[in-house]
């Protein structure tokens, strides 16, 4: 009789039928996503947001260097996209994260250039992983953190985001050209210009130090 | 390879000789086994990439996303084609209004030179009688 009761009577049978449509959910790429969010889709945008927002919020941060300014950015950038999503345009074949790591940088270049404009903001004290260190090595790993950071935002913003865009954020020559509106070979040669510059300044800071 | 090369992938590909061009990983590795310096550039390379790794960015808190999405709720959607995607579709017709408006401008021109072109080199008052009792034109015979 078991066998003849219908499916969705079995017990379990609502159970599984979430966890394999939230399944289902985290396989779909990015791209058929963002197409998703234009055709009204809420769970497509949510699914976005949390595999993104994070990372794109250390994006902002290292442009803006602020904490709270950075996560205005993504969220603004998250709700317009909520709001206009047909400004993804999956014709034109650029991946989804590469397109929004632009928006996002168009964003934080318009926060940065009002911000000029305006009082300058106090930049938020670098912060160390909390990993179970002791206290001596906790400020020795901030103080290293904090003249690294010093370092990256006395390079030119050019080479700076070629920095952020390949180094911490992953991104190919390719997409980071993409992001950046330049060529790879341009993005190389940032990148080149960049560790030449913070090696001679972490070289002379051990002479001196 | 040699060592300026090396140094110049080094600062392009990073440490991590996985991200490397295939073609010139082999070589690399090829070159790292025999060359005691490349080694020392190639540790110097991860140290450095350590370093910049210090440079961690606060973590935003799972609040942040979940303010994102109740946000989100908050908001109505358009679901229109944006203004770029429009555009396209104007080229045509801004080109042709181009091509008459500059049409129209030829035309306008060259009847205002015909006009008032040679009447403005005229001579004019008893200039222009003791041209014509010379044998010359008026600016009416044009």
């Amino acid at each position: 009789m078991a066998g003849n009761r219908v499916a969705y009577l079995q017990p379990g049978f609502w159970r599984k039928r979430r966890s394999e449509k939230a399944a289902t959910l985290t396989d779909i790429p990015d791209e058929t996503l963002a197409t998703q969010v234009g055709e009204g889709k809420r769970q497509a945008f949510e699914e976005l947001v949390r595999r993104h927002a994070v990372k794109f919020h250390a994006f902002a941060y290292r442009y803006l260097k602020q904490e709270q300014e950075a996560e205005d950015v993504v969220q603004d950038c998250f709700i317009k996209f909520w709001q206009r999503p047909k400004t993804w345009d999956p014709e034109r074949g650029s991946k989804f994260t590469t397109w929004f790591y632009r928006v996002i940088m168009n964003a934080c270049h318009d926060r940065a250039r009002a911000r000029k404009r305006s009082e300058p903001l106090s930049e938020d004290i670098e912060r160390a992983p909390d990993d179970g260190m002791d206290v001596d090595a906790k400020m020795q790993k901030r103080d290293t953190a904090r003249i690294m950071r010093d370092h990256l935002n006395t390079l030119p913003d050019r080479q700076r985001q070629a920095v952020t865009l390949c180094f911490y954020e992953g991104l190919s020559h390719k997409e980071a050209a993409e992001v950046m509106e330049t060529s790879a070979k341009a993005v190389e040669s940032l990148l080149m210009r960049a560790k030449a510059a913070l090696r001679l300044r972490i070289d002379n800071r051990e002479e001196l130090t | 390879m040699n060592t300026n090369s090396f140094q110049s992938y080094l600062s392009r590909y990073g440490a991590e000789l996985e991200n490397w061009p295939d073609d010139i990983r082999s070589e690399a590795e090829a070159a790292l086994e025999d060359n005691l310096e490349l080694r020392q550039m190639l540790a110097g390379e991860r140290k450095f990439e350590g370093r910049l790794n210090e440079v961690v960015p606060p973590d935003p808190g799972k609040g942040f996303v979940d303010g994102i999405i109740a946000k989100s709720h908050t908001v109505e959607q358009d679901l229109s084609p944006v203004q770029s995607d429009a555009l396209p579709r104007l080229t045509g017709w801004r080109l042709a209004a181009s091509v008459v408006l500059f049409a129209a401008g030829m035309m306008i021109g060259n009847e205002l030179r015909v006009s008032t072109g040679p009447a403005a080199s005229a001579p004019s008052g008893d200039a222009a009688y003791s041209v014509m009792d010379e044998g010359g034109i008026g600016p009416w015979d044009v």
